[in-house]
This record gives structure tokens, sequence and C-alpha cells, in this order.
């Protein structure tokens, strides 16, 4: 790789992991505690439909950006942009802080309408739907601990080893999501006491996606042999790229995107598909109420502008070579007839790029019931515990589990404030905020998992945030 | 339905991240261990012949005929016309070759037309009574006329080549032709020899040969300028031989400015000394030579070998104090060079 493409791909690499100073978790768990965005929390977590309104709620604005990496706190970026030279202890201190497998995202999901309403039966609510849009972006990257160190230490740490450069990845995804959800209310009663409510909901969501990045596969892998005499690149690797318009790569990752080609898929995508959410709710009783979910199971699929970039293969360079037959031979051409091997083969595909699943648990443990005149049924203190994890770590999920604490006091549910603690994840440490304000029938809200960043440098690795706002009846 | 805003928040936190990378400005030290170049000689890829194109002149005076002087030619033949000895090499004193490309032109600058049926005859020595020492015989289908060349290729197979090869025009053949003028253009023959494979080569002792290949060299563009600071280069190259041949050898390599005429510098200070390998009667290696060596790479030197413009490899082989007649290698000889770079570079990104 030329010096150029070195910086290129640095400079990107870099670039994300300072932009990932400003963030925490892929998904805004704070919402689970406030109730006047429960109706933004039911995206994540259908058994939520319904729950903080009445009868009916439209949101007309929700906002939630966050991006974080699971290596560098902003602390030690600041340390590192300010020292000017690097030493040898300077890298060392860099690769400290990386694991085996480290990743970098950004999220951005807005809502641009949502409308909640309750069909109550016997005064109670009996049926709650949602129906809205939203527009939803992420990307993620996985890079290892070996290829980093590999480009900033070299390889003769590797000597006489096999190493693993993988993964080296890159998946992002934009789509329109129009969702559809429902919820009932199951009660079991033993005579007249109501010993359980449960909530089950389903939500189905109907995807269009303008682009699309996907590694399936990506496997690298470096032998230098103890004495230098020959190195061994194995790599394997499976990408495809949608966009409308994709041409076979002659024109860039994303091919030739003109605004007609964007104006022929505004609506339809150049991929569509669909996905659900499953939810179940359990009230045990008033002041414990227990809601679990899996979402986002399902993919979309591209079948027009799609293309498939592949390679499989291995290069074993043992020197260039000088050959007596020929008078002139030129090192650059058999570097690039070298590395022309590692040019992928591309052609037209089709494929399913699957969806970020993941599964929450959330319980919440309310205090001091409050009904207010209209009817509307709050508590004053909640504290809640949330645990989330991801399938794989793709897009906006991680493997890394996530336990979150929270607690969330409300003054007459006209303002309501918490704060929220949370370990693992992507992030690892963060702290965030919620700040909510009903007046009438307006409600306003914003809240962040992850407020680090403005209060603690030295454990924050991403950061996030949310604004939104409503009309509850 | 797309909204402008999302992507609006990407590039507003992506601006952010590039102002921050503007404040970088790292400097680092990777030790690269890798091989960096590597040449393998065998029979077939050393050039054992002095050239692969050699030409013979065949003045008129061969004929007995004076330039400058209008003559009535009577009509000529010679059974064997010659012979015209073409020395091949001078350092080999036989090649055995599996398989060989023959390519012959004979241009007839006489005035005289060269009859259909005259054979072009390569021998290993003069003698024409022999059969034994025929290397290659070809008749011409038609006559040659004034200015005409006639040229053919053929492969041979399994023939011995002697240092010096003899050519014979047998059965010559002219028809009478009254008022032509020689001139002091000679007639003359051309033949390209390409050796493809070799069976075995008996060197004469005593002998030196000297090998030098030519590559395209340039480590100082405007990138790795900025890159690299070169002050802070430290390291070794490492070269590893396998030598398998019964030829002494040195080798070096030397760094060229633009003109490819001056030596900017070279890789050793005084080349790589191999001692020849031993072999057995038929030629094949007793033991192959393993030298191991290393030279350590200076700020002065590699400040020098950054204005190279090109790079030759020299390999200067020697049959000197071998006591025998002659020194025999066969196809399963070979010499194997290997550089490898231990490098400690400071690199800015």
């Amino acid at each position: 790789m030329n010096r150029n493409k070195i910086l290129i791909a640095s400079l990107i690499f870099f670039q994300f992991e300072l932009n990932s100073e400003c963030s925490n978790a892929q998904i805004n768990f704070t919402q689970f505690q406030d109730q006047h965005a429960f109706s933004q929390a039911s995206q994540f977590m259908p058994s939520l439909i319904g729950e903080g309104i009445r009868k009916y709620k439209i949101t007309f604005f929700d906002f939630y950006g966050a991006a974080a990496n699971s290596s560098f706190s902003l602390a030690e970026l600041d340390k590192l942009s300010s020292t000017k030279t690097w030493s040898n202890n300077t890298v060392d201190s860099l690769l400290n802080n990386l694991k085996t497998e480290n990743t970098i995202y950004a999220v951005v999901n807005f809502s641009f309408l949502n409308v909640s309403f309750n069909i109550n039966k016997h005064k109670r609510k009996f049926l709650s739907f949602a129906i809205g849009t939203r527009e939803r972006l992420d990307l993620n990257m996985l890079y290892s601990h070996n290829l980093i160190s590999l480009l900033l230490k070299g390889n003769k740490q590797f000597a006489g080893e096999t190493v693993s450069l993988s993964p080296l990845s890159i998946n992002f995804l934009q789509c329109t999501d129009y969702y559809f959800g429902m919820k009932t209310l199951l009660s079991f009663k033993v005579g007249k006491k109501t010993l359980l409510k449960l909530k089950p909901a389903l939500q189905f969501h109907y995807l269009t996606s303008m682009a699309n990045v996907y590694s399936k596969k990506s496997n690298l892998a470096l032998y230098t042999q103890q004495d230098g005499r020959e190195l061994n690149l194995n790599y394997d690797y499976d990408l495809y790229i949608a966009s409308p318009g994709n041409n076979m790569g002659t024109h860039g990752v994303f091919g030739d995107v003109t605004v007609k080609a964007i104006t022929k898929n505004l609506f339809s995508g150049v991929g569509n598909g669909k996905s659900f959410d499953f939810g179940l709710g359990a009230d045990v009783n008033d002041w414990i109420k227990i809601n679990m979910a899996v979402t986002d199971v399902g993919a979309i699929s591209f079948k027009n502008h799609a293309v498939n970039y592949s390679g499989n293969g291995e290069i074993k360079f043992d020197g260039f070579s000088t050959n007596y037959t020929e008078t002139q031979n030129s090192f650059n051409s058999q570097a690039d007839s070298m590395l022309s091997l590692l040019k992928p083969n591309f052609e037209n595909a089709q494929y399913k790029a699957p969806l970020a699943t993941k599964y929450f648990t959330n319980v919440s443990f309310n205090l001091l019931k409050k009904r207010k005149k209209n009817g509307m049924v709050y508590f004053r203190h909640t504290f809640n515990i949330t645990y989330i994890k991801g399938f794989k770590n793709y897009l906006n999920a991680t493997t890394t589990p996530l336990m979150v604490l929270g607690y969330n006091y409300s003054v007459g549910n006209i303002l309501n404030f918490g704060i929220s603690a949370a370990k693992g994840g992507t992030a690892q440490t963060s702290v965030g905020a919620n700040l909510s304000l009903q007046f009438s029938h307006y409600q306003l809200w914003c809240n962040s998992n992850n407020l680090l960043p403005f209060i603690g440098k030295q454990n924050a690795k991403g950061i996030d945030g949310a604004v939104g706002m409503g009309m509850e009846f | 339905m797309l909204s402008l805003r999302p992507y609006l928040f990407i590039l507003l936190i992506s601006f952010c991240g590039c102002k921050k990378i503007q404040q970088l400005n790292p400097q680092l030290h990777p030790e690269w261990l890798a091989p960096i170049a590597k040449t393998s000689v065998t029979l077939e890829t050393l050039s054992l012949l002095d050239s692969s194109q050699f030409t013979r002149k065949i003045p008129s005076l061969d004929l007995g005929f004076p330039t400058g002087i209008t003559l009535n030619v009577p009509a000529l033949y010679f059974s064997h016309f010659g012979p015209y000895p073409l020395p091949v090499s001078d350092w080999i004193k036989e090649i055995k070759v599996h398989t060989l490309d023959l390519t012959i032109s004979l241009t007839n600058s006489f005035p005289i037309t060269i009859g259909a049926g005259t054979i072009i005859t390569i021998r290993n020595d003069a003698d024409t009574l022999k059969n034994q020492n025929i290397i290659s015989q070809h008749a011409l289908p038609n006559d040659v006329l004034p200015g005409e060349t006639f040229t053919f290729n053929v492969q041979l197979n399994d023939k011995s080549i002697n240092d010096t090869v003899f050519f014979y025009l047998d059965n010559f053949n002219s028809p009478a032709q009254n008022n032509v003028t020689f001139t002091n253009s000679p007639s003359f023959i051309t033949v390209g020899l390409n050796i493809i494979a070799v069976d075995l080569i008996k060197f004469y002792p005593d002998k030196t040969k000297s090998i030098h290949d030519t590559s395209d060299f340039s480590i100082d563009n405007k990138t790795n300028t900025q890159a690299v600071d070169d002050s802070t280069v430290e390291g070794k190259l490492v070269v590893y031989i396998d030598n398998a041949f019964p030829l002494n050898s040195v080798f070096q390599i030397y760094f060229l400015d633009d003109s490819k005429r001056n030596v900017i510098d070279s890789l050793f200070e005084n080349g790589i000394n191999l001692s020849a390998a031993s072999t057995d009667i038929n030629g094949s290696p007793l033991s192959a030579q393993h030298t191991v060596d290393s030279v350590l790479i200076s700020v002065a030197h590699l400040q020098k070998i950054k204005l190279a413009k090109f790079a030759v490899t020299s390999l200067d082989l020697n049959t000197l104090n071998n006591q025998s007649q002659e020194v025999n290698a066969n196809n399963e000889t070979y010499l194997n060079i290997q550089v490898v770079g231990d490098l400690k570079m400071n690199f800015h990104l």
C-alpha cells in the first residue's frame, strides 16, 4: 500500500475516532424511564406502545444522534492530539487502549411522525397502536488491535507468527422505516384480584433503503517468516454495496450517484425489506413493571443497483525479482502486479442485509403513585434497570452487554427529570440525564445517555443526545 | 423520503473530526522485516553466450571476384564454400542444449544469384568429411536474387555446441551472369541463438565472466520524501545466498543516475564473495554453498541511494583456481540470492 493510501486510511480512522469523542450507546435507553418519551421508546420496546398517554399522542419531531468508539476516551484523544511527536511510549499507550476487536459507530434516528393511540375497554387500555415513520442511519466499523499495531509498529514484532488482522469491516445502512405496532393487555385474575398483567406487542416495519454497505466477510492474516525471508498474506472478503448509482465500482464506492438516480428511487429505494419487533410487558403490580423486547428481526433485500466485491487468495512475497533473462525489470510493475491480486472481483448481485437484532429488558420500580385530574397516572419516583445486548457486532448492535441504572423524578407529570448510569456496550461507561416538560397538551423532551464528555473526559468514549416534541391527549 | 438532516449531522461531526486531525503530527517508528529483492540464476537464465545474435561477412573475394570491375561470371559450383568460423563464447568449452531456437538469415549482396539447393550448414568444427559435427543444415528452396534475404527458423533438440561454430554454404551454386560488378558490400549470414533449455555446460578453467541486469529503481518521489525522514532510518539488509554453481562469484548491486553511466553508490562496500560449489562429472552439484551477509544502512548511504534511478545487479563469475581441464554444470545447478530488509523507519503521518 502506498503512503497516500495509508494516510487516507489513517485520516478516516482517526476522524472517526475523534468524532466518537462526541458519544455512547446505540439505543436511546434513557427514554425508557421518562413517560413523556415512551412513544419514542416504543420504537425499540413495543410493549411501551400506548404507555404514558391517555388517548392518543402525536410526535412531530424526535431526533437522536450518537457516536462512540470502544477504545479511546476523550481525555486520551486530547492527549494524543496535543502530543506533537509520538514516542514509542505514545504508540504503546495507544495500542494498550485497543482491544482485540474494536468498534466505531455512529447512529442517527430521526422521527418525522409518530401517532400512538389507545382503545379502551371498561375504562382500561385494551389495545394500543403506534404508526409512524423515521429515518435511520447506522454506521459501524470494526478493526483489530493487530492491524493498528502492524501499521504503527511494523511487522517485525510478528516475526515467526501468523497474525490475524481481522476484523476489518465497515457496515452502513440508511433506511426509511414505516412502522405499525400493536399491543394488547391480558389480565390474569384470581377472583377479582389481578395477579399479573401481560402486554404482548408486535411491531412491523417496512423499510426502504437508499444506500447500504454490508461486509459479509472480511478475513485477513499475515505470516512473517522468522528471518523475514517470506511474507504471506491471506485474504478472504465479501462486501456488498448498494446505492442508486452503483455501476460496478467504476465511479467510486457508491457509483455515479446522480440527482436523476436518487429521484427515481426516492420512494422505492434501491432495497426494501421487512422486520419485526417482538415485545412483552408484565406489570407484576403497580410498582414493578417489566418490559422485554427483541427488535430488528429481519433484513433488507437489495435486488437492483447492488454490487458484490469479493476476493479470496494468498499473496506470497519473497522479494522483487531481478531476472537475468531481461535487461530491464520494473519493481513498480511487479508491485502493481502483486497488488492487483487484492483487487476485488465485482459483479452485480442480489443480497440480503440483515438488521442489527438486539435484546432488551427493562425493569422499573415505581413509587408514589399519583393520578391527575384528567385521569393520567404517574409515579413520582421511578427506578430503572435496563439490559441491552446485540446478537453480533454489527451496525447499532454490540455483543458487549450494556447494563443501565436510572432514576426519574416527576413533578406532577409536568416536569420529569432523571439521571442514568450505564456500564458496558461500546462506550463502556456513561452517565446520562433526561428532562421533559408538559404544558397543556404539548410535550417537549431532551435526553442523553452519555454526558461524560462534559463532566468526565477520562471515561468518555462517546456522546449522544435526543430532542423531541409532541402533543398528548 | 430522504431528509438532509441526518446527513448534515454526520457532516458536522466529520468536520469536528477533521479539525482535530489537523492538530496531529504523529511520528512513527515502525520496524519492518521483509524480503526486498531476489534473483535466481540457472543455466537457462545465465547469459551463456557472448551475444544472442552473430553476423559473419562473406566478401566477394572469397568467390574469387575482385570489387569494382565489370565481369562475366560463369556458372559456379562449390561443394563446401567456407568455412566461416563464428566464436559464440570464450568461457564455455561446450554446451549440450536440450532445446535451441535457431534463426538464420542469408543476405545476398552479390550481383549474382545464389541458387536454390545451396545448403547452409553449421558445424562444430571445420571438418567437412564428418557428419557428426553438423549442428544444422538447411537448403535454400528458391534462388536468392541479388539484394534479397532468405531467413529461416528452426528448433533443435539435444545438440552440442562448441565455443566456436563453423558455417558453410554447401552445394553452393550460381548461374552464369554477364557484365556484373561486385561492390565492397559483402554478403552476410546472421545467426540468432536462443537457448531454451540446457543439459550440460563445460566451462573452461581460469575464465571470468560478468553479467549485469539493470532495473528501474526509485525510492525518492515527493510523497515518500514527505513521509520518510531518512535521517533516522536505521537497520540492515541481510543477504542470503545459496550457490550451487561450480563458479566463484562476486555479487554486488550498483545504483546509477539518470544517465545510466554514473555509479552513485553500491549496496556493499566490496561485493559479496561466493565460493564455487563442487560438481560431479555429470555436472550435478555435490553441495551448495550457503552464505549470509549483512550490510548496515547508514544515513549517508541511504541518501545517496535515494538519488538513484536505476539499479544494476552485478554478478562476476569465474572458474579461477580450478585444477581440472573443464568445469561441468548441469541443469540442477543454481544460484539463489535474496535480500531481506530489517529496517526501523521514522515515519510522519
